[in-house]
């Protein structure tokens, strides 16, 4: 066969036009609804008074959480061997727990970050509990190590304090790592979460009837105006905090999975565990929503 | 009544002049035991010995041999409440705070006790009794003896007679201590003033109960691996580099340059070596502290556990604490059992295998992996070479454990010291704090150390720093401020009766731990790790006799070794 000759029947098996087919987006809002409709709609859940189920719900929440109060203060007074811990590896559910919340809190960081950063218009249905909830993923995920440790009353010795020793936290630790990394997280976490909740305290505000309201509100809406410039800046700020965490979700748990890759432990001293650990992270929103 | 058994012991009349001699002089005259004449049946004995029938008749696992013998920890009883002893671990059983009925593993298979199930499969034959979650679930036995009968729990013991059974006694005492109650059975029913130690015509059954014993060491092998070396005598004139040849040392990263030629020990005792991304730490104090330890006159008697316990305010945590695995002993034995073979049967126990310990403790290591984990800076090395360890600074996370390859860092999972043993649960609520007694048995040198912290072998810090502190005031202006060698002696150093453990300046090439690390035996435990352990051992020898029945030309663990990881590159 010639070269022309292959270049002929190649041609015929290519289209001569690509259509693409008129697939629309559905609307995520339907029934025509105004903007004034879904901000009723939405404030309204602040507003208007608390429903008496949610009440009852928040009471049995509380009872159950409340044994978190009872089980660490045991903890506190007594020390940590009521956990059921002894060597060689001393630790246990703590460290597992700590890794599981901070993977439940790449959930929320993923739904929110990545989805934003690609454009999915219909992540703001549940954008907001989705970083809520990184919100307090993080601040369980925080208490574990910090009540796993033998003497809870000094862990502030892991932040670098400056003191009167002179004496620094140890950098070389992946435990030390963990601090910053966390932290971090949590900062950029909560971040994201306040920024992008600013115009809609704004809102809140300028709907507020009571005086106490207004002033709450009017602090934390920090001069909202809804300006065009506002909006240029809140846009940018969001999209730069948007990209700033979805890395963090990759960074924070390779450095969680370092505290056992660095070590010497056979078994944990191994290359495979920070991609295994950023899997584990992101199967977890894949379980938690879809 | 005191003095009048001493005055009716004497035959003088004057009561009180007896009894001030006897004060005065501290013994009494003539109330020594009269002698006895024994009469020896010597033809007898000749016959016994030149017809060599030593065997006892008809011993069978329904006719056994008792042997019944004080406790190897708290002899006949006398001890029994003495929680230090309690608590120390046998160099062989591993078991504390109770005896137990030591069988045979082919004993063990004839009165059905199978422990396989629910138990570790261990390679290179080596399976323990049943262990759940760390505990030894040992099946309650009785063993008859016409009348008789004794309960207690059953502990498989390789390498004993296989119709042999040892009871220890000295437990089960009914009116003793705090420390001593409820310990163990009573082993005393079966002693008469017939039995001299050993009693024929015993049988053994299982009962469906079973009993939770604290057993230290749950594993028995060292899978092959390098953590005990040992060799034949001959082997070892033939090759006096053998420690040289074990261990995955030919295997870590090489040195070049100037030191290449060095012994593979030397390396991996004092050569930085690999990329490491800290620096290599440089030690410039006027000493450098090091240890030895001598496996081949280690006698396993433990005397070196107590001792650390009684120098360095180590806490006893109880029966209860030690089966959840959280004993403090800074000093601990490891034994290993080997039976020399890892091809066939590695579900049975080994019936006659060789044993081997090994005294653990800090290694001080040189570039230890515990000191880069702790986030708290807690333990850091000090120019003399010493892994020290600030306790004020811990706040207890516990990584340097997890990192320690060693294993010999111990927390404080509760307030051993301030609480009382059966009521660490109830925290502030149970009753605390020590007694003056308590206080006073408190060594005043050393930190006695609260919950929630991390301790570990210190090589004596304070014998050290008062020697330091002794030759110093001694030197005046001089600047001779060496610490003499053999000046400081560790606790375990100075109970040993073997002199097994040796310490000193391992700058100084004079001392006699420097003379005694130059020996070919010398080895370092781990030593691939980069850990540089300022702790190193000299390897074991066996002198076996070529006639006897059980004579192989490498001891077992090394036939192990040499099985499942040596080859010939390596070999001589």
């Amino acid at each position: 066969m010639s070269y022309n000759e292959e270049m002929n029947s190649t041609e015929a098996v290519l289209l001569k036009e690509v259509n693409p087919s008129d697939l629309p987006r559905p609307p995520l809002v339907k029934n025509d609804h105004s903007f004034h409709w879904i901000t009723e709609k939405i404030c309204r859940i602040v507003e208007d008074k608390t429903p008496l189920w949610w009440w009852i719900c928040f009471c049995v929440a509380g009872f159950i959480a409340s044994f978190t109060g009872i089980g660490l203060a045991y903890l506190l007074f007594t020390g940590v061997g009521v956990w059921g811990l002894r060597g060689p590896v001393m630790w246990g559910w703590a460290i597992v727990n700590f890794v599981f919340w901070i993977g439940i809190g790449h959930a929320g960081t993923l739904i929110s970050a990545i989805l934003c950063l690609l454009k999915q218009e219909w992540r703001t249905s549940i954008n907001r509990a989705a970083e809520a909830m990184t919100i307090f993923a993080v601040m369980c995920a925080g208490i574990f190590p910090l009540f796993h440790v033998g003497r809870i009353w000094f862990a502030w010795w892991l932040f670098p304090l400056p003191n009167a020793n002179g004496i620094w936290p140890n950098f070389r630790s992946p435990l030390e790592w963990d601090v910053f990394a966390v932290s971090t997280y949590a900062t950029v976490s909560v971040l994201f979460w306040f920024m992008g909740m600013i115009p809609d305290l704004a809102t809140l505000r300028d709907r507020a009837t009571q005086k106490w309201r207004q002033i709450f509100y009017g602090i934390l809406a920090m001069g909202w105006r809804g300006s065009n410039r506002h909006w240029s800046n809140y846009e940018m700020a969001y999209l730069l905090l948007a990209g700033l965490s979805t890395p963090l979700v990759l960074s924070v748990h390779t450095i969680v999975s370092f505290d056992f890759a660095v070590a010497h432990l056979p078994g944990w001293h191994t290359t495979i565990l920070p991609p295994y650990f950023v899997a584990g992270a992101i199967f977890f929103p894949v379980s938690e929503w879809f | 009544m005191l003095k009048k058994t001493i005055t009716d012991l004497s035959d003088e009349v004057d009561e009180e002049r007896i009894f001030d001699r006897f004060l005065s002089n501290g013994f009494l005259k003539n109330s020594s035991f009269t002698n006895t004449p024994v009469s020896v049946n010597q033809s007898r004995i000749k016959r016994t010995i030149t017809t060599g029938n030593f065997r006892p008749s008809n011993i069978s696992s329904d006719h056994l041999e008792v042997r019944i013998i004080p406790s190897p920890r708290v002899w006949d009883g006398s001890y029994n409440n003495n929680g230090w002893l309690q608590e120390c671990p046998e160099a062989m059983t591993k078991l504390t705070w109770d005896n137990a009925i030591s069988i045979s593993p082919r004993l063990a298979k004839d009165i059905g006790y199978n422990p396989e199930q629910n138990s570790f499969k261990q390679v290179a034959s080596k399976k323990a009794a049943t262990f759940k979650m760390g505990r030894e679930v040992s099946p309650l036995g009785e063993i008859n003896i016409g009348e008789t009968t004794i309960r207690g729990p059953i502990h498989i013991q390789p390498g004993l007679a296989n119709y042999t059974v040892v009871v220890p006694l000295g437990y089960g005492r009914t009116k003793v201590g705090r420390i001593g109650k409820g310990t163990g059975f009573t082993a005393y029913p079966l002693v008469n003033s017939r039995s001299s130690g050993y009693i024929l015509g015993a049988n053994i059954h299982i009962t469906n109960r079973s009993y939770i014993l604290a057993n230290t060491q749950e594993h028995w092998s060292m899978e092959g691996r390098a953590i005990v070396r040992e060799a034949n005598l001959e082997d070892y004139v033939k090759h006096p580099n053998f420690v040289d040849k074990m261990g995955l040392e030919p295997h870590s990263p090489p040195i070049y340059g100037n030191d290449s030629n060095l012994s593979l020990q030397k390396k991996v005792t004092t050569q930085p070596r690999g990329a490491s991304a800290y620096e290599i730490p440089q030690f410039g104090g006027d000493h450098q502290w090091g240890m030895s330890i001598d496996l081949n006159t280690c006698t396993g008697c433990s005397a070196c556990i107590v001792a650390c316990q009684s120098e360095n305010n180590i806490p006893i945590v109880g029966k209860d604490q030690v089966t959840r695995g959280r004993e403090m002993h800074w000093l601990r034995f490891d034994r290993y059992y080997s039976s020399g073979d890892v091809e066939s049967n590695k579900s049975d126990i080994p019936e006659d295998p060789q044993a081997t310990i090994q005294p653990v403790m800090c290694m001080h290591c040189e570039m230890a992996p515990c000191e880069q984990v702790c986030p708290v800076n807690a333990t850091v090395h000090d120019d003399e070479g010493l892994n020290v360890m600030s306790y004020n600074r811990c706040v207890g996370t516990r990584y340097c454990s997890n990192n320690c390859p060693y294993k010999v860092r111990r927390f404080n999972f509760f307030d051993w010291n301030k609480r009382e043993i059966g009521s660490f649960y109830k925290g502030p609520i149970g009753p605390g704090g020590m007694t003056e007694l308590e206080k006073m048995q408190k060594n005043p040198d050393v930190s006695v150390r609260m919950r929630g912290v991390m301790e570990k072998c210190t090589y004596c810090q304070q014998r050290i720093q008062e020697a330091k502190i002794n030759t110093k005031v001694k030197a005046r202006d001089s600047n001779d401020i060496k610490v003499p060698d053999g000046m400081i002696k560790t606790a375990c150093q100075q109970v040993c009766p073997t002199e097994s453990i040796i310490f000193g300046d391992v700058s100084d090439p004079e001392s006699k731990v420097s003379m005694t690390k130059t020996s070919d035996r010398d080895y370092s435990v781990l030593g691939y790790l980069n850990t540089r352990p300022r702790t190193t051992y000299l390897a074991r020898l066996r002198n076996p006799n070529p006639l006897m029945p059980d004579y192989r030309n490498m001891p077992h663990s090394r036939m192990e070794y040499e099985k499942q990881f040596g080859h010939g590159s390596h070999g001589t």
